[in-house]
């Protein structure tokens, strides 16, 4: 049963020096209680899609697609007043800088009983009493005493943790969670993905994790999506894209990691370059001018998409049969 | 192009030449050109530039074309409204008030631009060692500075006035008292602000000195907020002086300044207006314009934009 | 022959507190540690927020002035040196800083931010210098039309790039990288990583490569000194570390981190201890780790534990092996 099926997503800003195209249409899918991830580098455009979705984009954003169906309501032809009332409510949102996301005049008892009286409409006495549940659902022990702290008397793995709370007070079906883990330390982001995994088992929730960590994704996401400068350039789950990946950006992207050579001082092998410009954004393949096996219609064509089964897809040129002829074909 | 009318030639590898690589595809662009760019976008700014650069014109070339002095009294032509002669019309004693307003505007501009500058120097130099230093240092200054500002300005400067004369010199020096305490407040915290900047770390381990990380570096780094805050205080500037002149007791006649020559008109303020009419409208437009292109300045240079 | 020796470093930051910030307490940021780099080796000092390593990179660097113990380097005790005794060992140690953005002045072009190290020391005469900037601008993978080109056109990457073409201005034979990738996207971080090691080889440079990073730090250290709280808790070279870790935190840290292996072997990196970082203000007595740790015993809590030798240059401060 599918949750979230959003085609096409383009979104583009208008800024001094032109039109960014920030997503260059996006497509993806969640299943109901499924966990998916979206990883890429920075700017490659993971956040702006889901911002893009709730909307919570600056004036100068141009958002389109040519559908966004939620829970089975189309999305597209909506007033951001609908979108809002899902935000906090249906739908889960939790940042990366938990400092700022939180309001630092405002107790946490506070903003966690906020969304619970806006959405769900509950009195001052019910909404504590949840909210207090919240907090001790998140593993902070003494909830009474936290609900009248403020943001900065909490640590950043605490505030993490209230921020989870505060998105899955309304018993959201999905939640999205843009880099949840990034800027904490090693053990205190155990903790959370650990709370996070547990969390999703108990209620059911599904999430989208946009990262651009991989070991994260690996352990946390059933199916992902990788993407580069505004397009997804493969897809598949877990065991396909890191037991066998196809698009050379995802090929590059694990032989990245220290970790993939084992131990033995081999050279790293990085991929050559930077990401190109998106107020220009190349007309074929993103990825050619940093791609060891670039062609010539890579180039000039941005590929189409190759299913390979089972849900992996990949959009490269490589996998066309006159590919495979010209003896380019069959990434090892 | 359709996918099915590939040919095989397409899949053949591309050169390294071809790709693009580590090229930077956008023009060079420094702080100020980038600024530049923005501050010609705010027409308010422009207009206030063109103001100054036309009467920056006038003030240095205008006396010399007009046919008048300032000082020529001619008592046949005295009180007279404005005509085709007398572009300003001319004052009790028949001197043009067109002539006068032009070398107004040199005093003015002269007065206002001077005091901006020695006022900037010091600040910036009281401002920078004060931050950078810190600790003792910084609060004794900055003591200093608060009983500075606790004086009654006006009253230091009637005094200064009384014992040094009434003249341009006197007049820069009662300015400089104080004016360059807010400056100096700001160059302040700009410093400490950025005193903990990685690049200045870089610097200290390199060796570099005090001196050379604070006017190397930090202040620098701190020269948009410095240059608005100079096209501010030119204003201020201006108007002590034309304040001061107007009550009196700053430069006298025979050497005109707009002050002066309002305080000149008031006598016949009801019955010849255009006396007091003129010099007002200057020192309004003047101060205006250099207000508008100090306004342009803070959102052209707002270092949140660029990089 | 080492290049560094660090003897009971400390580094003690008084603060204030109470009614007219008269009490003073201390942030015992780095708490007594000692460990060697040999000329050539490099080595990685990892932990969590508010562990002090990025404070010893700055306490070795002489950015601030150490509260007590020995900086031996090259030789020299520079613990104690005026700045007037540092200039010429400035020239000889170098730093790499973590945030492209903020390490290099936005006001200056690349050409003169390489060239600044040069100036500062007074190494070549103009026409020289140029010419070097540009060599070392190449050295890093970068062209000479850079050189008049502003920090903010450039990305991240290139940036952290021309931090490091600055670093080598003066031929430096060592170099303290402090989080010198972690701002920087993953393909970058390899490129970065790669020229850190082909500089070392080519150079004989000699590196303290600070980061949380705990898989980078892997791969490009001889050997590694593990921090908590201000304290070395352990201190090995590599291999040796990862396949032994005895002290209780490094066997969490480690096992903290989720891999692509451990999710294809479908193994779980379960969260090994619970509960937050304290603060470096207050420290409690005894083990630092001690409220952490799964196998804490009464004498953790009273008794701090000594850096033990267990041999084959493996130290551990932990009661456990004493």
């Amino acid at each position: 049963m599918e949750l979230l099926n959003v085609k096409n997503l383009r979104t583009t800003f208008n800024v001094d020096e032109g039109r960014v195209q920030a997503v260059r249409g996006v497509s993806l899918k969640v299943k109901k209680g499924q966990s998916i991830g979206i990883v890429g580098e920075s700017g490659c455009g993971k956040s702006v899609s889901m911002m893009s979705l709730m909307r919570i984009l600056p004036k100068n954003a141009d958002i389109n697609a040519e559908s966004i169906l939620f829970d089975g309501v189309e999305l597209t032809d909506k007033k951001p007043a609908y979108i809002s009332k899902l935000r906090g409510n249906k739908i889960g949102m939790i940042f990366q800088d938990s400092m700022t996301s939180l309001n630092p005049l405002f107790t946490i008892g506070n903003q966690l009983v906020e969304p619970l009286k806006i959405h769900q409409g509950m009195s001052g006495s019910e909404a504590r009493k949840k909210a207090e549940e919240m907090i001790s659902l998140v593993e902070i022990s003494n909830p009474k005493k936290r609900f009248s702290q403020y943001p900065h008397e909490l640590s950043g793995g605490m505030r993490q943790r209230i921020m989870i709370a505060m998105s899955l007070s309304c018993n959201p079906k999905l939640l999205i969670a843009d880099e949840p883990t990034t800027a904490l330390d090693v053990t205190i982001a155990a903790q959370i993905l650990l709370l996070m995994e547990n969390l999703q088992k108990e209620l059911g929730t599904s999430i989208i994790m946009i990262t651009h960590d991989l070991g994260v994704v690996a352990n946390m996401c059933d199916y992902i999506y990788v993407m580069y400068a505004g397009v997804i350039v493969e897809q598949g789950c877990m065991e396909s894209i890191f037991s066998n990946p196809k698009h050379p950006y995802t090929i590059g992207l694990i032989s990245c990691l220290p970790a993939s050579i084992g131990s033995g001082k081999k050279r790293l092998e990085p991929i050559m370059g930077t990401p190109p410009d998106l107020i220009k954004p190349p007309e074929g393949c993103p990825f050619t001018d940093r791609c060891k096996r670039a062609m010539i219609v890579c180039k000039a064509e941005m590929p189409k998409e190759y299913d390979l089964g089972k849900g992996h897809i990949v959009k490269c040129h490589l996998l066309h049969p006159l590919a495979q002829k010209a003896g380019k074909g069959v990434i090892v | 192009m359709n996918q099915d009318n590939y040919t095989l030639e397409m899949f053949k590898s591309l050169s390294e030449d071809e790709k693009s690589g580590e090229d930077i595809v956008r023009e060079s662009t420094s702080y100020w050109k980038d600024a530049w760019k923005k501050f010609k976008k705010d027409p308010l700014a422009l207009i206030g530039l063109v103001i100054i650069a036309v009467l920056i014109v006038f003030a240095i070339f205008g006396p010399m074309i007009s046919p008048y002095t300032y000082d020529k009294q001619d008592y046949s032509v005295k009180n007279q409204w404005p005509s085709s002669e007398h572009w300003f019309g001319t004052d009790k004693m028949g001197r043009d008030i067109f002539t006068r307003i032009l070398y107004g505007a040199r005093i003015s501009l002269l007065i206002g631009i001077a005091s901006a500058v020695i006022n900037l120097i010091i600040g910036v130099i009281y401002g920078g060692i004060a931050g950078y230093a810190g600790g003792k240092i910084d609060m004794v200054m900055m003591r200093i500075v608060d009983l500075l500002i606790g004086l009654p300005q006006l009253l230091y400067i009637i005094l200064l006035m009384t014992f040094l004369g009434n003249n341009i010199g006197s007049i820069l020096l009662a300015l400089c008292i104080t004016y360059w305490i807010g400056t100096a407040r700001l160059v302040r915290s700009q410093v400490l602000s950025l005193k903990h900047s990685d690049y200045v770390l870089a610097a200290k381990t390199m060796g570099a000195s005090d001196a050379f990380i604070l006017f190397r570096h930090l202040i620098p780094n701190s020269m948009g907020m410095i240059i608005m805050t100079v096209t501010f205080l030119v204003p201020q500037a201006i108007f002590a002086e034309a304040f001061l002149s107007f009550l009196g007791i700053g430069i006298q006649i025979p050497v005109a300044s707009w002050g002066t020559l309002a305080n000149d008109a008031i006598p016949t303020l009801f019955t010849r207006p255009y006396q007091m009419i003129f010099p007002a409208l200057s020192i309004s437009i003047t101060i205006l314009a250099f207000n508008f292109i100090g306004d342009g300045l803070r959102d052209a240079l707002d270092p949140r934009l660029r990089g | 022959m080492n290049m560094l020796e660090v003897r009971n470093l400390k580094m003690h930051f008084p603060l204030r507190q109470g009614l007219f910030n008269r009490k003073v307490i201390f942030l015992k940021a780095v708490n007594d540690i000692s460990f060697t780099i040999k000329k050539g080796e490099t080595m990685g000092l990892v932990g969590e927020s508010g562990c002090g390593k990025t404070t010893t990179g700055r306490a070795i660097c002489r950015l601030y002035d150490p509260t007590g113990g020995e900086i031996i380097f090259d030789g020299e005790n520079i613990a104690e040196y005026d700045n007037k005794k540092l200039l010429p060992i400035r020239k000889k140690m170098q730093m790499i800083f973590q945030d492209p953005y903020s390490s290099l002045d936005p006001r200056m072009t690349v050409g003169e931010i390489i060239k600044e190290p040069m100036v500062i020391q007074n190494l070549y005469a103009q026409k020289d210098a140029t010419d070097k900037a540009s060599e070392l601008l190449s050295r890093v993978g970068l062209k000479r039309e850079h050189l008049n080109r502003y920090p903010h056109e450039f990305s991240g990457g290139q940036r952290q790039r021309v931090g490091i073409a600055r670093a080598l201005a003066m031929n430096p034979e060592f170099i303290i990288c402090d989080e010198p990738i972690s701002a920087l996207d993953v393909s970058i971080q390899a490129q970065v990583v790669n020229m850190l090691e082909k500089l070392s080889e080519e150079f004989g440079l000699t590196y303290l490569f600070i980061s949380h990073d705990l898989s980078m730090v892997r791969h490009i250290s001889h050997k590694i000194g593990v921090m908590y709280l201000g304290r070395l808790v352990e201190y090995a070279e590599t291999d040796e570390l990862f396949l032994s870790m005895l002290h209780p935190y490094t066997k969490a840290l480690i096992s903290s981190v989720p891999t692509i292996v451990n999710a294809l072997n479908k193994k779980q990196s379960h969260a090994v201890i619970k509960g937050e970082v304290p603060s470096p203000i207050n420290l409690p007595e005894g083990c630092v780790f001690c409220k952490r740790c799964v196998y804490s015993m009464e004498r953790c809590k009273i008794e701090s534990p000594e850096m033990k030798d267990i041999g084959g240059g493996h130290f551990v401060s932990c009661h456990l092996y004493s």
